[in-house]
C-alpha cells in the first residue's frame, strides 16, 4: 500500500547543507527529466539519459542519506522542514502535479530501480496537463502500479490520531442490546430449516471456472454497450423531466465520444435506441417527445459532429454503411458540419455518401443549406450547387438563379449548368438572362448552353434570333448566340441559317452583318452534312460578300 | 482466456510450486541431473514473472503464505503442495525468506548450494541457526531467513486493524458526504476512489479482518454501514475471481454508491414494519434508478462513471433479468452486477430488519441463497462466494460441542473451509463477552479429556448482544496455535 503512518519528526533531523543541496540537484533534476519526456518521445535518448542521471543522484543520496521524503505543498516542496523551491503555481510546477492530486508526501527508498522511476515519470508527464475531467490523477496511476520504492500519502484520507473525530459513527462496537425473540410465538422465530449446504455441490466446476474468468475478461474489456443499455432502460423507466434530460445529455457526449473513437457501431446504437424509445413516447409519455427531438437537433449540431470530420477520411469500406445509416438519424442543421466535411479530401464513395446525405437533409428542411449558400467559401458553394440542383421544387431554383448573379463565375457557370440540366421550364428562366443589362452573365450563359446539344435550348435560340432586332452595337452578343446555336444545335436550325447567310437581301450597310457572320460559323459548329452543303452553296454565291464571309469563318 | 494475463497471486502460487519442485529435485539428483536445471529455469521464469528487479519474500502468518506481501489464495489445485511446503518451512523454525534483488546476479550453483543447505537443515537441532551460520560462511548476502514470527507480536496487525477501522469510518462519512452533496447538486468522488484503493490493499493484505468488519450494523445508519459492508464484501469477492486492481478500485466504489438511491427515502418506507403498500414499493424500486441518475452526476471521469453505473442499476435484477428496475435493453447482466447482487442480499439476509422477526444468521444466508442459486444469483458467482466465506462464515457465531461460543475469525486452511479458526468468546459478569484464545478448528491442540471441540450448530449474534466486528479489531489471546 503506497500510504504509510506519518511518523517523521522534522524537529528533531533538520538536513545539513550539503543534504540539502543534494536534494535540490535532485529535485532539479527530475523537473528536468519531467519535462524531458513531455518534449520527447517515449525512448528517445534525451530521455533515457536524463532517467540515467536522475536515478544515479537519487541512489548516491539514498546510499548516504536513507529515505528520501519531500513533502508537499501548493507553492513548494519541501525536506524536514526546509523548503526547496518556491515556484508560483504553473502547469510546470511539480509540486502543485502533486498538490492537486492531494499528495501530502513522496518518498523515495533504496532500491528504487530505473524502471520504475521511468514509470513514474511518464505518469507525471500523462497527467500533467489539466484535463476536462474533474480531477487528474497521478494517485491512482501510482496506485496501480506499486513501485516498491516510492510511497505516498494522500489528504484525503488521514489516519492520524485525532483527526476525523467528527468521522466517529452513532454506534459502537462493543454489546449491543440483544434482540429478544421471545414474545413472538415460536413458529414465527424460526425460518424453515434448510438442509446444510453439500460440500460437494459448492466445488466450483471446470467449467464454472471458464465461466466466471470468461465473466472477469468481459468486464475488463470495458464495452461500452452494456452502460448505455442501462442508460436506455433508464429512460424508459423515467417519469420526470429532470431525469430524463440528465440521460439524454449523458447519451449526447457518449454519441460525441463514439464518433471520435470511429465506434460507429454504439454511435448507431444510440440513434436507433432513442428512435425506439421516441416511438414509444409518442404513444406514451407525449411530454417527452419534444425533449428527445431536441436531443436529434443538439446532436446534429457542429459541436457533436465535429469528431466525425476529423475522423472522416480514416473511414474505411467496412464502416461507410454503419456511417450512411447514421447520417440518416440526423436533422437537417448537420447540413454545415456535412458541408465543411465535403471540402476534405476522401474517396469517391464517401464524397457520394456525403452528397446524398444532404441532399436527403436538404429535402426535409432546405434552410441550413440556404444558410450555407451565403458562405464567403466558394469552394464551398460551388460544391453545394451540385446539391440543389438534385433538389426538387422551386426554392431550389430560386436559389439557384440567385446564384447565377455569384460573385464568383465559377458558381455562377456551375449555377447555370445545374439550371440547364433540370429540365425545359428552368432553361426558358435562364434564357431570359441573355438579354440582362450584365453583359458578362449573358456570355457566360450563352457558353453553358452551348456545352452540349440540347433541343430546348435550340429552339429558344432560334426564336430569339428570329424575332430580336439587334443592333449595331451589338455584334459580339450576336455573334454568341450564333455560336451557342451552333454548338447546342442541331439540322433543325441549317435550314434559318441558310436563309441567314445566303437568303436574305442584306441592305449595302449590312454587307458584313454579324448575323450572316454568325450563320457561318454556327454552320461551321454544327459539323452535319447538311450544313456543310449550306457553306458549300455560299462559297459558290454570286454575292462577293457571301463568298468572302463563308472563306474567313473557314480559315 | 487465453489472452488474460497472469495475475500475480496465480504467480505467487508458481513460486511456490517451483520452489517445491527445486527442493524435491535437489535432494533427490546431482546439480547436473537434467531435472535440476529444468527445475531452475521453471523458477527462475516464475520470478521474471513476479518482478524483473525487486526483492522476492515469501513470509508465513498465522498458517498462511504471503508472496510480495499478498496473502496467497489457496485452491483445489495447490493446497497439497502448499501444505507441504508448510510443513518444509516449519520443520526448519522458517517464518521465511527473502531474496534480494542482487540474487538474479548470482550463480546458478549458488543456489542450488542454497536449496541444499536449507534441505540440510532439517537434520540439525536449531535449524534457524545453522542455516544462518552457513549462509555467513558461503557469503550469501542476498538471502535472508525469517524465523516464525511470534504470533503474539501483533504491531503489524494493530497497524492493519487501526487502518481497517479508519477506513471503515471514513467510508460510511465519504458515502453520506457524496449522498447529500449529489442531492443538492453534483459531488466529487476524489475521496471515494483513494478510499476504494485503500479498500482494495486492505483486502489484498488481509481479507480476513475486512470480512469481520463487513458484519458491523448500525441501524440509525443502515443505509450508510449497509453501503460499506456491500463495499467490502465486493471487493473481497472480485478479489477471490481474480478481477485486477484498477477493476477491484471501480467495484469498490460500486459498492459504496450502489445505494445512493435509497438516501432520501423516507424512513418510514425504509423501517416500516410488515408489507409495503403498492405506492411504498413502487418508491422502493425506483432507487435503483434514482441511483443512476445520482451517479450521472457525479463529478468522475466518464472512465469511471460508465463503469460504477452498472452495478448499482442491476443489483435487483434476477440472472434472467426479472426484478427490478424493468429491463428492455439490457441482455444481460455485468459480472459487477452480479456481485453486488449477491453481497447486498447477503448483507441484507444478515441484518435485523423491521419487516421480519429476526435476521438470519451467517451460514443460514447462505443456505437461503444456495437455495435459490440459478433464480436469484449466478450459481459460479455464489458457489465462490460461499467458498470465499466457509459454510459458516467469517463473522459467525458458533456453538460448540463443549458448550462453548466461538465466533469464526479466518479458515488458515483454505481446503477445509467446515473448520475455522475461531475466537473463544467468554462471558463475563455483566452479561457480555470477552474475547478468548483463538483455536484452529483444522488443527487443534487436543484438550486434557481427549475429545475434540466440533461445530453444533450456529447462533444468531443479535440474539446474544454480540457486535462480532469488535473482536476482530482487539488483541487476539493466542495459545494451541
Amino acid at each position: 500500500m503506497g500510504t504509510q503512518d506519518d511518523t517523521f519528526d522534522h524537529s528533531s533531523d533538520r538536513p545539513t547543507p550539503v543534504e540539502l543541496e543534494a536534494v535540490k540537484k535532485i529535485l532539479t533534476g527530475l523537473h528536468h527529466a519531467r519535462k524531458n519526456y513531455s518534449f520527447y518521445p517515449d525512448g528517445h535518448s534525451i530521455c533515457t539519459s536524463s532517467l540515467a542521471q536522475i536515478h544515479s543522484q537519487l541512489t548516491a543520496h539514498l546510499a548516504q542519506y536513507g529515505n528520501l521524503r519531500l513533502d508537499i505543498e501548493k507553492d513548494y516542496l519541501s525536506f524536514k522542514g526546509e523548503i526547496l523551491n518556491l515556484g508560483v503555481p504553473e502547469a510546470g510546477n511539480l509540486a502543485l502535479f502533486f498538490f492537486r492530486d492531494g499528495i501530502r508526501w513522496l518518498e523515495f527508498m533504496e532500491g528504487v530501480s530505473p524502471e520504475e522511476l521511468d514509470e513514474f515519470l511518464k505518469i507525471i508527464n500523462k497527467y500533467s496537463v489539466l484535463s476536462d475531467e474533474p480531477d487528474g490523477d497521478i494517485v491512482t496511476a501510482i496506485w496501480e502500479l506499486k513501485p516498491p520504492h516510492i510511497k505516498y500519502q494522500v489528504a484525503d484520507l488521514s489516519w492520524e490520531s485525532g483527526q476525523g473525530t467528527d468521522a466517529r459513527p452513532s454506534f459502537h462496537l462493543g454489546p449491543i442490546e440483544a434482540v429478544s425473540t421471545a414474545s413472538l410465538p415460536q413458529a414465527h422465530t424460526d425460518y424453515p430449516r434448510l438442509p446444510a449446504i453439500d460440500q460437494s455441490e459448492i466445488m466450483i466446476t471446470p467449467e464454472e471456472e471458464v465461466m466466471i474468468q470468461t465473466m472477469v475478461r468481459l468486464e475488463e474489456r470495458q464495452d461500452p454497450t452494456a452502460y448505455l443499455d442501462a442508460l436506455f432502460d433508464s429512460l424508459l423507466a423515467y417519469r420526470e423531466k429532470e431525469n430524463f434530460e440528465i440521460i439524454l445529455e449523458v447519451l449526447q457526449e457518449e454519441f460525441k465520444d463514439s464518433l471520435a473513437r470511429k465506434d460507429f457501431d454504439v454511435t448507431l446504437k444510440i440513434l436507433q435506441s432513442l428512435q425506439y424509445i421516441f416511438d414509444i413516447c409518442q404513444e406514451e409519455l407525449s411530454w417527452a417527445v419534444p425533449i428527445i427531438e431536441d436531443c436529434y437537433f443538439t446532436i446534429s449540431s457542429a459541436r457533436y459532429l465535429t469528431p466525425l470530420q476529423a475522423v472522416w477520411s480514416q473511414i474505411d469500406f467496412n464502416q461507410i454503411v454503419k456511417v450512411k445509416q447514421i447520417l440518416t438519424f440526423l436533422k437537417p442543421e448537420a447540413s454545415s458540419t456535412l458541408a465543411i466535411i465535403l471540402l476534405q479530401q476522401q474517396s469517391p464513395q464517401l464524397r457520394k455518401l456525403l452528397m446524398n446525405a444532404l441532399l436527403t437533409l436538404a429535402a426535409k428542411d432546405m434552410r441550413p443549406l440556404e444558410t450555407l449558400m451565403k458562405s464567403p467559401d466558394e469552394k464551398l458553394v460551388q460544391i453545394l450547387v451540385q446539391v440543389l440542383g438534385n433538389l426538387k421544387g422551386e426554392r431550389p431554383v430560386k436559389v439557384l438563379m440567385s446564384l447565377v448573379h455569384h460573385k464568383s463565375e465559377r458558381v455562377r457557370i456551375d449555377a447555370i449548368k445545374v439550371m440547364l440540366q433540370r429540365g425545359p421550364e428552368y432553361i426558358q428562366d435562364i434564357f431570359q438572362l441573355i438579354d440582362a443589362s450584365d453583359k458578362h452573365l449573358s456570355t457566360l450563359i450563352l457558353k453553358s448552353m452551348g456545352q452540349t446539344r440540347n433541343a430546348d435550348v435550340e429552339k429558344l435560340l432560334l426564336e430569339y434570333l428570329k424575332a430580336r432586332k439587334f443592333k449595331k452595337t451589338e455584334s459580339d452578343h450576336v455573334m454568341a448566340c450564333f455560336s451557342a446555336l451552333g454548338q447546342c444545335g442541331s439540322s433543325r436550325s441549317v435550314e434559318f441559317l441558310r436563309q441567314t447567310l445566303i437568303g436574305r437581301r442584306w441592305s449595302l450597310r449590312f454587307r458584313q452583318s454579324a448575323q450572316m457572320r454568325g450563320a457561318a460559323v454556327a454552320l461551321r459548329l454544327l459539323k452535319i452534312p447538311e450544313a456543310q452543303r449550306v457553306l458549300d452553296e455560299a462559297l459558290r454565291s454570286f454575292r462577293p460578300h457571301v463568298r468572302q464571309i463563308v472563306k474567313q469563318e473557314l480559315s | 482466456m487465453s489472452d488474460r494475463p497472469i495475475k500475480p497471486k496465480l504467480s505467487g502460487t508458481q513460486l511456490l510450486r517451483a520452489l517445491y519442485h527445486l527442493f524435491n529435485a535437489v535432494r533427490l539428483h546431482q546439480d547436473n541431473n537434467q531435472l535440476i536445471k529444468d527445475c531452475l529455469t521453471q523458477f527462475n521464469d516464475v520470478i521474471s514473472e513476479i518482478s524483473a528487479d525487486e526483492d522476492i519474500t515469501i513470509r508465513i502468518w498465522r498458517g498462511r503464505f504471503h508472496i510480495q506481501g499478498e496473502r496467497l489464495l489457496y485452491r483445489r489445485d495447490n493446497y497439497t503442495i502448499i501444505n507441504e511446503m508448510l510443513d518444509y518451512f516449519s520443520r526448519r523454525g522458517l517464518g521465511g525468506l527473502c531474496l534480494f534483488a542482487t540474487f538474479r546476479n548470482t550463480r546458478p550453483e549458488n543456489l542450488l548450494a542454497l536449496v541444499r543447505l536449507l534441505n540440510e537443515s532439517a537434520k540439525h537441532d536449531e535449524p534457524l541457526d545453522w542455516l544462518n551460520e552457513q549462509l555467513d560462511d558461503s557469503g550469501f548476502s542476498w538471502v535472508e531467513l525469517y524465523k516464525v514470527q511470534d504470533e503474539k507480536d501483533s504491531t503489524l496487525d494493530s497497524h492493519h486493524k487501526e487502518m481497517a477501522w479508519n477506513t471503515y469510518l471514513t467510508a460510511m462519512n465519504v458515502v453520506k458526504e457524496v449522498a447529500e452533496k449529489v442531492s443538492g447538486g453534483v459531488a466529487g468522488v476524489r475521496k471515494a476512489r483513494r478510499l476504494a484503493q485503500t479498500i482494495v490493499d486492505l483486502v489484498h493484505e488481509d481479507y480476513s479482518l475486512m470480512l469481520g468488519l463487513a458484519t458491523i450494523r448500525d441501524y440509525d445508519d443502515y443505509t450508510y454501514t449497509h453501503s460499506v459492508n456491500v463495499s467490502f464484501f465486493a471487493t473481497c469477492l472480485g478479489r477471490y475471481v481474480g478481477l485486477s486492481q484498477i477493476f477491484l478500485e471501480h467495484l469498490a466504489v460500486c459498492g459504496l454508491f450502489h445505494d445512493l438511491g435509497k438516501v432520501g427515502v423516507s424512513k418510514e418506507i425504509l423501517l416500516k414494519p410488515g408489507g409495503l403498500n403498492s405506492e411504498e414499493w413502487d418508491t422502493m424500486r425506483r432507487h435503483p434508478l434514482i441511483g443512476t441518475r445520482k451517479i450521472l452526476r457525479l463529478q468522475a471521469p466518464h472512465s469511471l462513471k460508465s463503469r460504477i453505473i452498472l452495478g448499482p442499476f442491476e443489483h435487483h435484477l434476477n440472472p434472467d433479468l426479472t426484478g427490478y428496475p424493468k429491463t428492455h435493453f439490457m441482455k444481460q447482466i455485468s459480472l459487477f452486477g452480479k456481485i453486488l447482487r449477491i453481497v447486498d442480499v447477503f448483507e441484507a439476509l444478515t441484518a435485523e430488519r423491521s419487516y421480519r422477526p429476526r435476521s438470519y444468521s451467517p451460514d443460514e444466508a447462505l443456505q437461503q441463497m444456495w437455495s435459490e442459486r440459478g433464480r436469484s444469483f449466478d450459481v459460479p458467482l455464489l458457489k465462490s462466494f460461499i467458498n470465499m466465506m466457509g459454510v459458516y462464515p467469517i463473522g459467525s457465531l458458533l456453538e460448540l460441542n463443549t458448550g462453548e461460543i466461538g465466533l469464526v475469525m479466518d479458515y488458515p486452511d483454505e481446503s477445509k473451509k467446515t473448520l475455522p479458526l475461531i475466537m473463544l468468546l467468554n462471558a463475563d459478569r455483566k452479561g457480555g463477552y470477552i474475547s478468548g484464545e483463538l483455536v484452529n478448528l483444522a488443527d487443534q491442540v487436543i484438550p486434557g479429556d481427549g475429545s475434540p471441540r466440533t461445530i453444533v450448530k450456529g447462533l444468531h449474534a443479535s440474539k446474544l448482544g454480540i457486535q462480532p466486528s469488535h473482536y476482530f479489531l482487539q488483541e487476539p489471546k493466542l495459545t494451541g496455535m
